[in-house]
């Protein structure tokens, strides 16, 4: 069980299928046991066990900092950073090569992607002492990104997405349209997801300072809606285009939530 | 509307506290940071201006609260009245009479009243009745009005000359409540109450419960000095081409140097000074003879209609007597003077107009003439006069005295007691009988025991009579011995010498008119028709009202004068409610005016309503404030 299994054909030691030899192939790997039965050319293709380049992006934003119960549920800063570091560890322990880009409007740090146990050490202390603050931009992030990554491979973005769906989505098709594989871990907190309490309050967005006044027992059913809507409209968005889209409660546990997740892979394939 | 617990309105104060805890709320609205802020911005665009809303909402609900609590423990009490009362009759009875034409202040203390008026009218609801019965104007028709009618009505209320009774009004005005017999009846007394216009309550009459509210007067005190009295030549008739004078009795306060003019027919006969007392004399010159009119004036005061007097005289030539038969040589004497004054004149050439007789030769002869039928000294010769009377079919006669030795008796009624100058002492008197109890007549004096002593009546042929029940002796009274024989001779004279006609009412009280009348012009130039009346009644402004026949010739002149008031101060409500008790015994006064009009209609505390009310917006509170606009959802909290 991986993250993943290389989606590019190759000629490594695994033997994957046979097909119809084209002009150019590599004679080395015609088959010439079928060529005896068949009299016809066939070629031995293997799959390739490639060394996966993958990066992760990492939203810190002032968002990310909150959490709804801040004594019994962690920050979704500190969920999405031991999600990244967890995924980073089994990247490369299977051999791929990781690397981190940590993000609010822009990159605020780097960690190119690199293979071998250091750079789990690299990821470790990058992720440590991370703090919550400024405004977010994702989609400025991601095409920084893709303008950095000059061969294709894994692009994970963890965020609470709450950006500009639109810039955000087109942000992340361009990725894969730069032939990267791309998957989106969305964190929410329960209390983003379902309103609490009664009366009246003023609520003050983190980021941006922009308040509101409600009824809480007033807007709660119409709040879930409007949250339920955006998911969807996320989810929508994202698979048609090939992107992996995992929606991540920060009350679940980090662990029971990734094994099913790398469960549900294996079952895809 | 009104309270019954005004204190407890001291309650509103507590509207401070929900205000307070409002604006404190304000501040201290909890800021919760919370990121997803944009997708409570997706559900809530209008939102925030709907909580403001609620919370201003929230706020008048509260306060509506305290003000009801303050309200029902302050005991309002609504006119709840209206659609679905049965309509009320409310007579309003407004004093016009001659103390409303004061001018105070510089306004008619008329027109406070008409304030009021319109006040109370402004109680009544659009089905009421209303009856507007001027207190100065007793034969003005009321009829049944709208409040709104009634405002255009009271709007041609003006003051009269006639000396207002409130008692009179009211009973007018309950009876007009009578007859339309509503089911909520009241009467509403406005005026300045004078205290002469509650004296004339008659303690006999039946006790009235219906309920009379006395409006708050306006409270005005009058500086009023006015004409109270004149006597023409000493009370004798006038006679043509012989000076007289004008006795004036000037009435009021501050009266020494009062000036008094007096007046015949516009031309201005004098100007003198009042005395302490407020005489004054003033000259009369000779006057032809007919009909005269004048007026004596003092200097206007506050009310102007007591401050001149008119007065309206026929100056005759002295008429011409003649005595049948003996008479008492008293009689005899006083003729003898009043014919050398030239009051009378005698001579046998000419057709008397007036005959004087003590038995038959006079009542037969002469029947153009009056006749003046004084009884001889001797008992004897009453037989033959009783037969005299009785050939004239008129059924009187004089019966003798059944008592002879009875007390005296005084002269102190009659049309001609307020003339004499003395009092007259009565020994003897026979009885004037009359067989018809209803024949027409009139006493001219009359005794102490009631008994006519001078009795005059018209007979059937016609001819005027005026009997005397007692010798003119000195056995019989003390008349011939007094200052009084002479003015009563000419008094009986000048009577029978001319029709009988009053020269001088009182303002507001009818007159008889002389046959043949056909028009009354008033005071003011107005003319009225009065062919076929025996009497005028519209006698509401004082002056002279000329009666004219067809051929506009005057027949005689009718002055009409309000009487002076007494007071120049009024009553308080309260003095006149206990005045009038006695009869009127649901009269109150208009303490809380005019809220005490229709109070049994419109006095209902409402408590229970507000109460109920009170209960509908904390129910209300309670649901905005829990629940929201939207109280159907109800969701819990998964946390806080």
């Amino acid at each position: 069980m991986g993250l993943h299994r290389s989606p590019h054909r190759g000629f490594s030691a695994e033997f994957a299928e046979l097909r119809g030899y084209r002009p150019g192939d590599n004679l080395r790997y015609i088959d010439w046991r079928m060529y005896a039965r068949s009299d016809r050319f066939f070629v031995k293709q293997f799959e390739e066990e490639t060394n996966l380049r993958s990066h992760l992006l990492l939203d810190v934003s002032a968002s990310m900092g909150w959490s709804s119960r801040p004594s019994t549920l962690p920050t979704k800063l500190w969920y999405g950073s031991t999600l990244a570091a967890a995924l980073a560890l089994i990247l490369l322990r299977q051999g791929d090569r990781a690397g981190l880009a940590v993000f609010d409007a822009e990159i605020r740090s780097w960690v190119p992607s690199r293979g071998g146990r250091r750079q789990w050490v690299e990821f470790v202390r990058k992720l440590d002492g991370l703090e919550a603050s400024g405004t977010t931009d994702a989609s400025t992030a991601i095409r920084e990104v893709a303008l950095r990554l000059h061969r294709r491979g894994l692009v994970v973005l963890i965020s609470d997405l709450l950006v500009d769906p639109a810039e955000t989505i087109q942000a992340l098709r361009y990725l894969v349209h730069r032939n990267h594989q791309v998957m989106v871990f969305h964190l929410l907190d329960p209390g983003e997801r379902t309103l609490s309490g009664t009366g009246d309050a003023r609520f003050q967005d983190p980021e941006s300072g922009e308040e509101l006044l409600v009824d809480v027992s007033e807007v709660r059913e119409d709040y879930r809606d409007a949250v339920e809507a955006a998911l969807e409209e996320w989810r929508k968005a994202l698979r048609p285009s090939g992107i992996e889209y995992v929606l991540v409660d920060t009350s679940a546990p980090l662990s029971s939530m990734l094994r099913a997740f790398l469960r549900k892979r294996s079952r895809v394939g | 509307m009104t309270v019954l617990t005004p204190l407890a309105l001291l309650g509103l104060v507590a509207l401070a506290i929900p205000i307070l805890l409002h604006l404190l709320r304000r501040q201290e609205k909890r800021t919760v940071v919370f990121p997803a802020l944009r997708y409570l911005k997706r559900s809530t665009r209008e939102h925030a201006r709907i909580v403001r809303l609620r919370q201003l909402v929230l706020l008048a609900l509260r306060l509506t609260a305290v003000v009801l609590i303050a309200l029902a423990g302050a005991r309002l009490v609504l006119p709840v009245g209206g659609s679905d009362d049965p309509p009320a009759g409310v007579a309003i009875v407004i004093d016009n009479g001659l103390t409303s034409g004061a001018i105070v202040g510089g306004g008619r203390v008329l027109d406070s009243l008409l304030v009021r008026a319109r006040q109370a009218l402004g109680r009544m609801g659009p089905r009421d009745q209303v009856w507007i019965v001027p207190a100065g104007s007793p034969l003005r028709p009321a009829v049944p009005l709208s409040p709104n009618r009634a405002v255009a009505e009271l709007e041609r209320v003006e003051p009269t000359d006639v000396p207002s009774s409130i008692p009179a009004a009211l009973s007018r005005a309950a009876s007009l409540l009578d007859a339309a017999a509503p089911e909520l009846r009241e009467l509403i007394v406005i005026s300045d109450l004078r205290s002469e216009a509650l004296e004339s309550i008659d303690p006999s009459e039946q006790p009235r419960s219906v309920r009379v509210v006395i409006a708050p007067p306006p409270g005005i005190s009058l500086t009023s000095r006015g004409v109270g009295e004149i006597i023409i030549s000493g009370g004798l008739a006038p006679r043509a081409g012989e000076p007289g004078t004008i006795q004036v009795k000037v009435l009021g306060g501050d009266l020494l140097g009062a000036t008094v003019r007096g007046y015949v027919t516009q031309s201005l006969l004098g100007a003198t000074l009042a005395d302490v007392d407020g005489n004054a004399v003033l000259p009369l010159p000779r006057l032809p003879a007919g009909w005269v009119e004048g007026r004596v004036e003092v200097e206007p005061d506050d009310l102007r209609g007591d401050d001149v007097r008119y007065f309206a005289l026929e100056a005759i030539p002295p008429p011409f007597v003649r005595v049948l038969g003996s008479v008492a040589p008293f009689l005899e004497e006083a003729l003898a003077v009043l014919e050398e004054a030239g009051r009378i004149r005698r001579s046998d050439a000419v057709t008397p107009q007036v005959v004087m007789t003590s038995g038959g030769p006079g009542l037969e002869g002469y029947p153009e003439a009056t006749v003046i039928v004084v009884p001889s000294e001797e008992a004897a010769l009453l037989p033959s006069l009783n037969q005299a009377l009785s050939r004239l079919r008129d059924g009187r006669s004089l019966q003798p005295e059944r008592n002879p030795n009875a007390t005296e008796l005084g002269v102190n009624g009659g049309l001609l007691a307020g003339l004499l100058p003395s009092r007259i002492e009565v020994r003897q008197a026979y009885t004037i009988a009359s067989a018809d109890e209803d024949a027409a007549g009139s006493a001219l004096l009359t005794l102490s025991d009631g008994r006519p002593w001078i009795t005059e009546w018209v007979s059937d042929s016609g001819r005027r009579i005026i009997l005397l029940a007692s010798p003119l002796g000195l056995e019989a009274s003390n008349l011939a011995s007094s200052a009084s024989m002479l003015p009563l001779i000419e008094l009986l004279v000048t009577r029978a010498s001319g029709p009988i006609l009053e020269g001088e009412i009182v303002t507001g009280q009818p007159f008889t008119l002389p046959d043949g009348a056909a028009t009354v012009s008033l005071p003011e130039g107005i003319r009225r028709q009065v062919e076929g009346r025996r009497s005028f009644r519209e006698t509401e402004r004082s002056g002279v009202y000329r009666v004219l026949d067809d051929q506009e010739q005057v027949l005689a002149l009718v002055a009409a004068n309000p009487v002076p008031p007494t007071s120049t101060s009024g009553l308080t409500a309260a003095e006149a409610a206990t005045r009038l008790r006695p009869v009127w015994q649901g009269a109150v006064e208009g303490e809380r005016w005019p809220t005490t009009i229709l109070q049994e209609r419109r006095g209902r505390e409402v408590a229970h309503a507000l109460l109920l009310g009170l209960i509908l917006v904390l129910v209300a509170e309670s649901w905005l404030a829990s629940a929201g606009f939207r109280g159907s959802r109800s969701e819990e909290s998964p946390g806080s």
